[in-house]
């Protein structure tokens, strides 16, 4: 009789110990999460936040604590706001753009339309390769005598050729169009796993009820799918905002610092400039408005139920 | 006229689909045909089509230089014990989590969020640093626990999404029956998430497989090192060398194409049993 | 209910086996593979006992000589029977991972050390590597400003104070313009530009023809290294080291001028498209490719065009010519190419030190030389010119005109800002006043946080 480990059993005078009890037993379950959670990602983190209020250069264990002084420097400092705000950007993309591609894409791959299964696996290798190659790909692209300015020559769209990278007005939007078409394959594979758990006798009472396509996309796949929508989004929302391997590939931050991100920065303290504290600084500051920023998509899903 | 209008929007979505597979595909046949080149070839033959016949030499080559046979060994076996744990823990937590009355479970929620978004400039040195201290340097358990840790707060947010969307009543039905919290993990839970477990056994496998700083930081020898090591090897500080450099790539994607593929099966029986669900 | 435990525990039990099976897997990896390659070989040497047990780590990131390196360790071996397990760390992570087993005390017996001399000071201090004054016999064989680089005396601007010398250079550097000598016969140039005027009367021809002029890797490091010899032409060494410290104006400096070089190239149309983000390797590969005919590289160059293409050899160097308002002579970035470092902690000291000494040795240099196209370290390999290319030869008589002292800002963001400043320069995005006011900023912010 497992019952009492339910919220919505009914509990009688006896069973309410029990139930407290049983509200402890059920840790067992988080257990072998939370112990290596502990170890290895919670650790770190308290590391992180005792750096930040020192002067560690990454080696030296002879540090001295200097109280808010990093946090200091790096709320007033504007590169980093400007680092923060190109991750908005990104981010904005992300969630208009790729997360729509993603979204038309795993509607039109879960019916049963020709090829579905093909389509499925192709859809997801941009995600399988490597950052390393992604980087030299995208910037093979993007070259003065690259792909895309060849295919633009050959179509006829000469005049419209461009220094992608290597422009203040392109380079960030080249580098956006890198990182999104890798993170298309994500949240197309989230929204297919969210499409697949709707009922599909649901889509057929619809038919019989005359529904057309566009109806039953609008009054069932998107409502049945808000959950995971919100899921999408978050880490959407993170992978735009934390992005760093595309920018760190194609342009280190450049031209000047128009591409720069939060996490090269905080990189560049760390490795370059041996500011291992103000790094962590840097860190605990982003990592606190990242929590905050999901927190309110969380509650604002939440409200809408 | 309805007819008319079925037939154009499935056209618009075949052209869509087409045009988003060769946008998908373009970069994968680009390495393959780079890897088919001649090193002098490359930036002088921009097309896709290799000058010579096929030249199957740098797989050789790569496969050689880079040691893939001691790394694809250790990759396999990372992967295979990371992403079981992953989906045991993960399922296990965020089953409780989402289904359970349980103590502090918000904070345990909110605490596993909390790693998701902090950015550890050199997480690898804090966790290089526990993992010495318990003993564990230069061990490949010492590498695959901390694998776990990271794969987990994703995999767990995203399960727990999925259990949370889950209808109370078939659950409520198993009560009734005297199955107990397990049972209904384990008989119930685990067979409806099955395309939410496929997509975590998906990223998962991917980010195994793709991981390479931990590794670099932690082994001091690389016969443990994992398959991104292989790829290491031919970008150097003062040249690159594109041939094997795709040609290793190739090598590397191929397995991770057949998971996903395979994990696709389970996305076909998860809707199957996914209809026991409304 | 009883069941219900009943599996609970199961579970749990279930997850401690499964950490138990974990560690099991471990414990096999630990056992070392010693393939031992019996070491039947004469052993000549015995000032080291029991050499047959030595085993020596050596940690490289130079991918492009592991082939080499492994052929004199073995060499090593054959000649002292001391093992040497080569271990090659490439890309970009080795500095993460000398960081991370410096915090561990855990580095390997020698490596090659990547970064510069602030960020081995770090590891100095730290008591991660050894001081090398047991080896003060070897010094002699080195140009003594080479060795002055990893060297930390009472006058040191990175703060170090357990002073005295902490690498052995393998190979030595300097970077210089490199110009493709048939594009510029195909002009009409005979000789390679002296002064700065005469280089961008150069720049015009060339452009005037449609050959693209020059490139470099302006989106990364080499920036900086690019103004270094015209910070000391314009500030002279002395000037320029009071004013990275914040001693001396930065503004008032005539610091504006080295920033103006790279506008005069720029209204020149020097650069190449894309220069903004490019990379070394990319300008490398342009200038193999003969798209471009000058580049801004170092002496390692040789190595990388003959990797690209070895049938590419119509090039030769020019030192960075110098401007006529300028008051001091040109000198040129360079000194330690890879620098050799011994671990503090290491159990096998005198052979560790043994096989420094050993890879330093003329013979072991002219191998290291002629294989790799890097400019050896040693004077005695350096000067006789067998297996040198005439660029080659070049480079190697630009050790002479080396920066003995370039200083260095109290935090190198005043180079990240120089260098993106360079960076919007060169296309016309930003002016030397703009970037000159940025690194100043930048410059007295830094000196603040170090008060």
């Amino acid at each position: 009789m497992g019952a009492s480990s339910f919220p919505s059993t009914k509990g009688k005078f006896k069973s309410k110990r029990k139930q407290v009890r049983k509200r402890y037993l059920n840790l067992t379950y988080v257990l072998p999460a939370l112990l290596l959670f502990i170890l290895f990602s919670l650790l770190p983190i308290i590391r992180t936040v005792q750096y930040s209020f020192t002067n560690f250069n990454g080696v030296n264990k002879n540090y001295d604590y200097v109280g808010f002084k990093n946090y200091l420097t790096a709320i007033t400092d504007t590169r980093w706001w400007e680092a923060v705000g190109n991750g908005i950007i990104f981010a904005l993309l992300s969630l208009v753009f790729m997360n729509t591609i993603a979204l038309l894409l795993s509607v039109a791959t879960n019916s049963n339309i020709r090829g579905s299964k093909f389509y499925r696996v192709v859809f997801y290798i941009p995600p399988i390769l490597s950052g390393i190659v992604v980087g030299y790909i995208w910037k093979w692209i993007y070259e003065p005598k690259g792909l895309l300015n060849g295919l633009l020559k050959d179509i006829g769209l000469g005049e419209y050729t461009h220094v992608w990278l290597g422009s203040i007005d392109t380079a960030l939007y080249a580098v956006a169009v890198s990182s999104m078409w890798q993170g298309v394959g994500g949240s197309f594979i989230l929204f297919l796993a969210g499409l697949q758990g709707i009922p599909k006798d649901l889509y057929e009472a619809a038919s019989i009820d005359g529904a057309s396509r566009f109806q039953q996309l609008r009054y069932i796949t998107i409502p049945s799918l808000r959950k995971v929508y919100t899921l999408v989004n978050i880490l959407t929302i993170l992978g735009a905002l934390g992005i760093f391997n595309h920018v760190y590939a194609m342009t280190m931050g450049g031209p000047g610092y128009t591409t720069e991100v939060p996490a090269l920065r905080i990189y560049r303290e760390a490795f370059t400039n041996s500011n291992f504290g103000m790094a962590s600084a840097f860190s605990i500051v982003f990592g606190v408005m990242l929590f905050i920023l999901s927190l309110i998509q969380l509650k604002l899903s939440q409200k809408k139920d | 006229m309805r007819n008319t209008g079925a037939l154009i929007f499935k056209g618009i979505t075949h052209l869509s689909l087409i045009i988003w597979t060769i946008i998908s595909i373009f970069p994968l046949v680009w390495m393959i045909s780079t890897s088919l080149k001649q090193r002098n070839e490359i930036f002088t033959n921009r097309s896709l089509i290799p000058n010579n016949a096929l030249n199957f030499e740098n797989y050789k080559d790569a496969w050689f230089q880079g040691d893939f046979n001691i790394y694809t060994f250790n990759s396999v076996v990372y992967s295979l014990i990371v992403v079981f744990c992953v989906v045991l823990f993960a399922s296990l937590a965020s089953y409780a989590i989402a289904r359970l009355d349980m103590a502090g479970k918000k904070v345990i929620f909110f605490g596993f969020m909390a790693t998701l978004m902090i950015p550890i400039p050199g997480a690898f040195i804090s966790i290089y640093i526990v993992v010495s201290n318990l003993g564990l340097a230069n061990t490949r358990i010492g590498y695959i626990l901390p694998l776990i840790a990271a794969a987990l707060p994703v995999s767990i947010f995203i399960l727990k999404a999925f259990f949370d969307d889950m209808s109370r009543e078939l659950e409520e039905a198993a009560i009734i029956d005297g199955a107990s919290s397990f049972q209904i993990y384990y008989k119930i839970m685990l067979p409806i998430a099955r395309p939410a477990l496929a997509t975590i056994v998906i990223l998962n496998t991917l980010s195994v497989w793709n991981e390479f700083m931990l590794a670099l930081v932690l082994f001091s020898e690389n016969r443990l090192m994992p398959i991104q090591m292989g790829l290491s090897v031919f970008v150097g500080q003062y040249t690159t060398q594109y041939e094997l450099l795709m040609a290793a790539s190739t090598i590397m994607v191929l397995p991770v194409v057949l998971v996903y593929i395979v994990m696709q099966k389970q996305f076909i029986q998860g809707i199957t049993s996914g209809a026991i669900k409304g | 209910m009883i069941q219900d435990h009943r599996v609970k525990w199961r579970m749990f039990i279930l997850s401690i086996i499964m950490l138990i099976a974990l560690t099991g897997c471990s414990s096999n990896s630990k056992d070392t593979t010693s393939n031992d390659k019996n070491m039947t070989q004469t052993n000549d040497q015995t000032d080291v006992t029991n050499k047959k047990d030595v085993k020596l780590v050596f940690w490289h990131y130079l991918n492009d000589r592991d082939d080499l390196l492994k052929e004199m360790a073995s060499d090593f071996e054959q000649k002292t029977g001391i093992k040497v397990d080569v271990q090659l760390f490439g890309g970009d992570g080795f500095k993460q991972k000398i960081m991370a087993s410096a915090q561990n005390n855990a580095l390997p017996d020698v490596m090659t050390f990547a970064g510069g001399a602030g960020d081995l000071g770090q590891l100095v201090e730290a008591g991660n590597v050894m001081e090398l004054s047991d080896m003060k016999d070897m010094f002699d064989k080195f140009p003594s400003t080479i060795l002055k680089t990893f060297t930390f005396d009472n006058n040191n601007i990175f703060g170090v104070k357990k002073f005295g010398t902490y690498a052995i250079p393998m190979d030595t550097n300097n970077m210089q313009f490199v110009y493709n000598t048939k594009l510029f016969e195909k002009v009409g140039i005979t000789s390679a530009p002296t002064t700065w005027d005469e280089l961008l009367t150069d720049v015009d021809r060339l452009k005037a023809a449609g050959i693209v002029p020059f490139a470099t890797g302006i989106g990364s490091w080499v920036a900086g290294s690019m103004a270094a010899p015209y910070e000391v032409a314009y500030l002279g060494e002395e000037k320029l080291v009071n004013v990275k410290k914040g001693d001396e104006s930065l503004v008032d400096s005539g610091y504006l001028k080295v920033l103006q070089r790279f506008e005069d190239l720029y209204k020149h149309g020097a650069y190449a498209e894309g220069i903004a983000t490019m990379d070394l390797p990319a300008a490398e590969q342009m200038f193999v490719n003969e798209e471009v005919a000058m580049i801004f590289d170092g002496s390692w160059a040789i190595g990388v065009f003959n990797q690209m293409n070895p049938n590419f050899t119509h090039y030769d160097v020019f030192q960075p010519p110098k401007p006529a308002d300028a008051a001091y002579d040109v000198k040129i970035p360079g000194g330690i190419g890879v620098p050799l470092v011994i671990d503090n902690h290491t159990k096998n000291k005198e052979a560790a030190m043994q096989f420094v000494r050993f890879l330093v040795e003329k013979e072991q240099q002219q191998k290291y030389a002629s294989k790799s196209f890097n400019l050896p370290a040693n004077i005695e390999a350096a000067t006789s010119e067998s297996g040198m290319t005439p660029a080659l030869h070049n480079f190697s008589l630009g050790m002479n005109h080396i920066i003995e002292n370039g200083g260095s800002y109290p935090d190198p963001s005043v180079e990240t800002v120089l260098q993106k400043g360079i960076q919007l320069i060169a296309i016309g995005q930003s002016t030397p006043d703009k970037v000159l006011k940025e690194m100043d900023v930048e410059l007295q912010k830094a000196l603040k946080e170090k008060k």
